[in-house]
């Protein structure tokens, strides 16, 4: 048998499939050589509810169930239940080679607020004026889930949106909002434009919003209301409400309220609607020297832990890394530990812009109260101050962050396939121009596999990497142009998913090549020899400008030279500057 | 010798909740501690946590995770000093730096007003990060008292 045959629905509650989620995986399987019959697979297939099964069927399940071969005990058997459930079940069906001429690399952003957020005071306009002035192709609007929000935001602000839409041709403009995950973090909650995108969001934000229903404390049952709201999202999708929806958590480690087991549930609950985590949150001028910025972390990254607060994390969790979560910055650490079960789960990149550092618009006096804001769900429009304002802490959308994803066409369901297949890097200061990283058969001339793809390979066949990086030739936003100085491979061992649900380790990862791009420009091409496929495997890459380096959490036979922990109080974002690819997988049958 | 102790579990949410409400009460008693400390323990509902705060007469009454409030020297922790200073002024047994941040006897840390060890196997650390102004680098205890609140003013 092949590990396909597993899918990743092992929580104990049954719900109906064929209405609760997103994506057509129901019955129709994707098998080469299947000599499996119907019963079987059924038996096999964990996304079929025991009650679904006749009374033969569920007694074979039970028995494996009984053995330990069904389920998370199976991790020690020859297939891979994780890659099974998630990377063979979501991608067999675009699971091919990139097309020869590549993608359209689509840059974004999925986290701005505006004047419907308390805590910030633009308007959409100029938001996507912004975004589109600085190079964005696609961009989502969050505002903070309030009940201001929820009663009058989550309307007043679509027509602004749909404005804006029209207004800007070079740029897609999604509407979303930023959930309060019940018992955890933020999250951006997004929808594919239509005619029922705000009811969508209005039921969702009434329904499963941790500060409007009282449910952002930690609390077995608050999880289960994170789990039912990504249940909502999954059947507005089935039932053609919309046609797409999305989910990705937000500055995951910012306060220790996102435990390693929350995140496993709600990629297990829903993968097509939770697709990952900011690697980088916004706020990145946090930091940057000033009165106002004295005891900042970089990102706001200068919390400690609450009764909320996952016990288990260490203190560095609450900092960041070059700009990156703790959670994506550590190798070997709690990305990888997902990735090294064969989980997908994407990092990306955002500005989280609510008032940008150095601006001097204010909210107009009169409008810029609480009570002006509970009434209306909204600000006024910003007034000119004339006085920079040195205590905002973020950027502007597309001036620092980047989210880029490889997309088959420029359109909203092409950006939101290409976040859910995981073709995404990421990067700050315009790092880089483009990256292109494959995995092919050694010697082909293939175009390869993508990012976010896992490759069905053949046992023993010889894998090469081959990573097209082309260098910034014009000035970023800050007028210099960035230098790589290196590109960092980093590789490790997939082994099915672990028996700790709240593991943050993944001790086999490291950086296992490094290429010194100093004084390199233009577009640079290696080809790096991965040997045999043997067993299951996957590859990331990092780069960096090579100015603020230390040996990693994990030491330094596991990353040598890995981004510095940022300093309180005096981070210059533009003298650190990194960028993240997500993973390829390598699974040998 | 007699001594005393006491444990309440209040329903914090936060630590600092807890150490200031635990500061008004002990004001309105009179009473002075020679240790207080706060920890996490299970909240009512299934899987939910609160902070509870545990004071004693004892110098020695403190228990492995304890997060430490009140303990001999607290007081004369202010402003900036070197770290052998600090170690040298209170129960603290050693300072740790995350992720790697080198902390030499003769480093300059900045200690807010407000230093929160830790016992940990025993001993009294306090983990600190770099930190960086106009006069150059120094350090600051890794738990600040003055975080940046989420969805308020930033």
């Amino acid at each position: 048998m092949t590990h396909e045959h597993l899918h990743g629905h092992e929580h104990p509650h049954t719900h109906d499939h064929d209405h609760d989620h997103a994506h057509d995986h129901g019955h129709s399987h994707h098998h080469d050589a299947a000599p499996l019959d119907e019963e079987s697979r059924a038996v096999l297939d964990l996304s079929v509810p025991d009650s679904d099964l006749p009374p033969a069927a569920l007694a074979r399940r039970g028995f494996l169930r009984r053995a330990g071969l069904l389920g998370v005990g199976i991790a020690g058997a020859s297939v891979l239940p994780g890659l099974g459930a998630e990377v063979a079940a979501d991608q067999r069906r675009t699971a091919r080679r990139a097309p020869r001429h590549g993608y359209a690399w689509l840059a974004g952003d999925h986290h701005i607020h505006t004047q419907y957020s308390p805590d910030a005071q633009y308007r959409v306009a100029d938001q996507v004026g912004h975004a589109d002035a600085y190079g964005l192709d696609w961009m989502v609007i969050t505002d903070h889930g309030s009940v201001a929000h929820a009663k009058i935001g989550v309307e007043k602000v679509n027509p602004d949106i749909r404005a804006a839409r029209e207004a800007h041709d070079d740029i897609l403009v999604f509407q979303g909002l930023e959930w309060n995950i019940p018992s955890a973090e933020h999250g951006t909650v997004f929808v594919h434009p239509g005619s029922h995108e705000v009811a969508v969001l209005k039921e969702f934000e009434n329904s499963f919003d941790g500060t409007v229903n009282g449910t952002v404390s930690q609390s077995d049952a608050h999880e289960l209301e994170a789990l039912k709201g990504l249940d909502f999202l999954a059947a507005s999708v089935t039932s053609g409400r919309v046609s797409d929806a999305a989910f990705f958590a937000n500055h995951p480690a910012r306060k220790g309220l996102d435990t390693p087991h929350e995140l496993r549930n709600w990629r297990e609950r829903q993968p097509h609607i939770a697709l990952g985590m900011e690697g980088a949150p916004g706020h990145q001028a946090a930091a940057i020297p000033s009165d106002a910025h004295a005891g900042n972390g970089r990102g706001y990254y200068d919390n400690t832990p609450s009764a909320d607060s996952w016990p288990g994390y260490p203190a560095e969790s609450y900092k960041t890394f070059g700009g990156f979560d703790w959670m994506t910055s550590t190798v070997g650490g709690l990305w990888d530990s997902l990735l090294a079960e064969g989980r997908p789960w994407w990092v990306t990149a955002n500005s989280d812009s609510h008032t940008v550092y150095l601006d001097d618009s204010v909210r107009p006096p009169g409008e810029d109260t609480s009570a002006y804001f509970s009434a209306n769900g909204q600000y006024g429009d910003p007034v000119h101050s004339s006085v920079p304002n040195t205590s905002n802490g973020d950027f502007w959308p597309g001036y620092y962050s980047r989210t880029h994803v490889g997309a088959e066409r420029v359109s909203y369901a092409a950006v939101m396939q290409g976040l859910r297949a995981g073709r995404v890097w990421v990067d700050h200061g315009s790092l880089l121009e483009s990256v292109d990283v494959r995995v092919r058969k050694a010697g082909s001339r293939d175009p390869g596999y993508p990012l976010g793809m896992a490759l069905p390979i053949r046992k023993g066949q010889r894998l090469e990497l081959v990573v097209t990086v082309t260098t910034a030739s014009r000035p970023n936003w800050a007028q210099f142009v960035p230098k790589l100085a290196k590109i960092d491979l980093v590789r490790g061992a997939v082994t099915g998913p672990s028996s700790d649900r709240d593991s943050f380790r993944a001790p086999d990862t490291s950086v296992v090549h490094t290429w010194d791009t100093t004084g390199k420009t233009g577009t640079l091409r290696f080809v790096h020899q991965l040997g045999r496929a043997v067993d299951p495997f996957y590859v990331r890459l990092r780069g960096s400008d090579g100015k603020q380096l230390a040996p990693g959490v994990y030491g330094k036979a596991t990353d040598p030279a890995g981004p510095a922990i940022d300093v309180v109080g005096n981070d210059d974002p533009w003298d650190d500057l990194w960028f993240y690819t997500n993973p390829i997988w390598v699974i040998p049958s | 010798m007699t001594t005393s102790s006491s444990s309440v579990v209040g329903g914090w949410r936060s630590p600092r909740d807890a150490e200031h409400d635990f500061r008004d009460a002990v004001a309105l008693l009179g009473h002075r501690v020679a240790v207080a400390s706060t920890h996490v323990v299970p909240g009512r509902e299934p899987g939910s946590r609160q902070i509870a705060v545990h004071a004693s007469d004892r110098t020695d009454d403190l228990s492995e995770g304890a997060r430490a409030f009140v303990y001999p020297g607290v007081d004369g922790l202010r402003g900036r000093m070197r770290v052998s200073d600090l170690l040298g002024r209170s129960a603290i047994d050693a300072v740790e730096g995350l992720a790697g941040t080198e902390v030499g006897a003769d480093a300059a840390i900045d200690t807010l007003d407000f230093v929160r060890p830790v016992l940990r196997d025993g001993r009294l650390v306090l983990q600190v990060a770099p930190a960086a102004d106009a006069t150059g680098p120094y350090l600051v205890p890794a738990e600040v008292p003055n975080p940046t609140p989420c969805c308020a003013e930033h």
